[in-house]
């Protein structure tokens, strides 16, 4: 798993910098365009991952280094599960700059006289940049844990074809389940247990889904891991 | 240990294709050619036992272990492999390759893949890109090599080298075969390299073996009769060959027999030319000749 891990940071290590350095200017011209800078930096917390995902599996096609990298001393299932763990490595890379950016943004922001109301802690204080960049991650795990199985047991290629078709059927039964289900009901009732031991309810909310997305990403990454057994190249 | 590679009665059969039955064994201290036209099952093969195609049939020992299913990392540490295309990220440089390669060998030697670099002139941040065919081809026999591996498996890895890089890389592939225990499995349509450096030549053609020789007995006995239409009749009329053995091909100018001991050819026909037969003739012959 570490080969693996390693080889994927490898491969996209001169990507991954440029992307950075991107991603740290669109972050800015986000949050100055849409005057939030929630805004900003949840676009600067999901670009990375996001593009690192998508690339890295493009490159897998490419050149047949997919097939080629089988040869190497790996197995499938670490293969696939170095892919699930170099994408949580840039996903907690991304996170760390984006809250690290966003508290640097606010503390100047806080240090002028006449900065937007918006750059301020006032504004945006240590809880809204934690909610923003959870909430990215989370966006963007559960978008991994849907597509990554798909590209592993397709390739790239015909991923692409295939992914947002699984998105949308995905939305699409998501709002009908949640649309007839008493989700209120259930969540009042969660958050009512959780009062009981004594917990604030939004923070117990925030790890309750997050464990639920990182649940998820772990049982596709089994999924992954059986798809891609299978697969021949 | 005798045999590095052992394949029994090996099947996998695709829409239209179907690998019938292969046996291919490469003996430590060996070098096998691997010969056959396009589409005739050379690369299944090659992948089924390197574990990318599942086989449906048959029996594979790679470094005296059973392979079933996956081939074991353990086995994977002792065997480079070279494909058909250079595999590495475009973007990457020599010196990332030179990364990956120490990340996935616990033998990687980076002095030697150093050295094999500037043996072909692969500058450390050459991007992969940058590299034209026959240059990506020598990163992968370097990367191959650089692990010190036992058995090399190579898929036209001298495809794309003009005639003195092919050259530099026999040399290479004969420095290799320096160590008695080791072997190498080599798939190409360059016959010419495997008259150079062969031990043995396996021939498939349509997932059958069409012929497992030494390459001496292709190369050193046998021959091509270069005969006219009555020339024929008259050798299978003496019977020096066993019927529809004979192998013959007829071009613009006359006729070829494939004869397998073209010295006693020599002698029972004095009046028909016989040359020494290249790897190419053999095949040719094997493959398109009509059997008479």
């Amino acid at each position: 798993m570490k080969t693996m891990m390693l080889t994927d940071l490898i491969t996209m290590k001169n990507s991954l910098l440029s992307l950075l350095g991107i991603d740290v200017v669109l972050g800015i011209f986000f949050t100055f365009t849409m005057q939030t800078l929630s805004g900003g930096m949840a676009a600067m917390m999901v670009i990375v991952p996001f593009m690192y995902l998508f690339s890295i599996s493009a490159y897998d096609d490419m050149g047949g280094w997919e097939r080629f990298r089988l040869t190497l001393p790996i197995t499938r299932r670490q293969v696939v599960w170095g892919r699930y763990g170099s994408l949580a490595v840039v996903l907690l890379l991304s996170m760390a700059l984006t809250f690290v950016v966003g508290h640097i943004i606010v503390t100047v922001g806080d240090s002028i006289p006449d900065a937007p109301s918006y750059l301020t802690s006032t504004a945006t204080g240590f809880y809204q940049i934690a909610l923003t960049v959870a909430l990215g991650a989370a966006i963007v795990l559960l978008t991994a844990a849907v597509s990554l199985p798909l590209i592993m047991r397709f390739g790239m290629t015909k991923a692409t074809r295939i992914v947002p078709v699984a998105m949308v059927i995905i939305l699409a039964i998501g709002i009908a389940f949640f649309g007839e289900a008493d989700v209120d009901h259930l969540f009042l009732g969660l958050s009512r247990s959780m009062l009981d031991i004594g917990a604030d309810t939004l923070e117990l909310g925030i790890v309750l889904a997050g464990f639920g997305v990182v649940t998820l990403y772990v049982v596709s990454a089994l999924i992954s891991s059986r798809l891609y057994g299978s697969r021949e190249f | 240990m005798e045999h590095l590679i052992k394949a029994r009665g090996l099947t996998k059969s695709y829409d239209g294709f179907s690998l019938n039955a292969i046996d291919l064994t490469v003996p430590a201290g060996t070098v096998v050619g691997f010969v056959g036209s396009n589409g005739a099952g050379k690369t299944t093969t090659l992948r089924s036992l390197l574990g990318l195609v599942c086989a449906d049939g048959g029996t594979i020992t790679l470094l005296d272990e059973v392979i079933d299913g996956d081939v074991p990392v353990s086995v994977k540490q002792r065997i480079g492999v070279v494909l058909d295309t250079c595999a590495f990220n475009r973007e990457g440089t020599v010196r990332d390759v030179s990364l990956i390669g120490r990340s996935a060998y616990t033998a990687w030697d980076e002095a030697f893949f150093g050295r094999l670099c500037e043996r072909f002139e692969l500058a450390p941040k050459k991007k992969v890109k940058d590299l034209s065919r026959g240059m990506g081809m020598k990163l992968s026999l370097a990367f191959a090599l650089a692990h010190h591996p036992q058995l090399l498996i190579l898929d036209e890895a001298t495809a794309g080298l003009d005639p003195l890089a092919r050259d530099e890389v026999l040399d290479l592939l004969r420095d290799f075969m320096k160590h008695d225990d080791h072997g190498i499995l080599m798939s190409t349509h360059i016959t010419s390299d495997l008259e150079h450096i062969a031990d043995e030549v396996i021939c498939i053609d349509d997932g059958n073996i069409m012929f497992d020789l030494p390459k001496d007995v292709i190369c050193d006995e046998a021959g091509v009769a270069h005969c006219r239409a009555a020339d024929v009749e008259r050798i299978i009329e003496s019977g020096f060959f066993e019927p529809g053995a004979m192998r013959a091909l007829s071009h613009a100018y006359g006729i070829d027999v494939l004869v397998s001991d073209r010295f006693a050819f020599a002698r029972a026909f004095e009046d028909i030319p016989v040359d020494k037969a290249s790897i190419e003739d053999y095949m040719a012959l094997m493959l398109k000749g009509e059997a008479r």
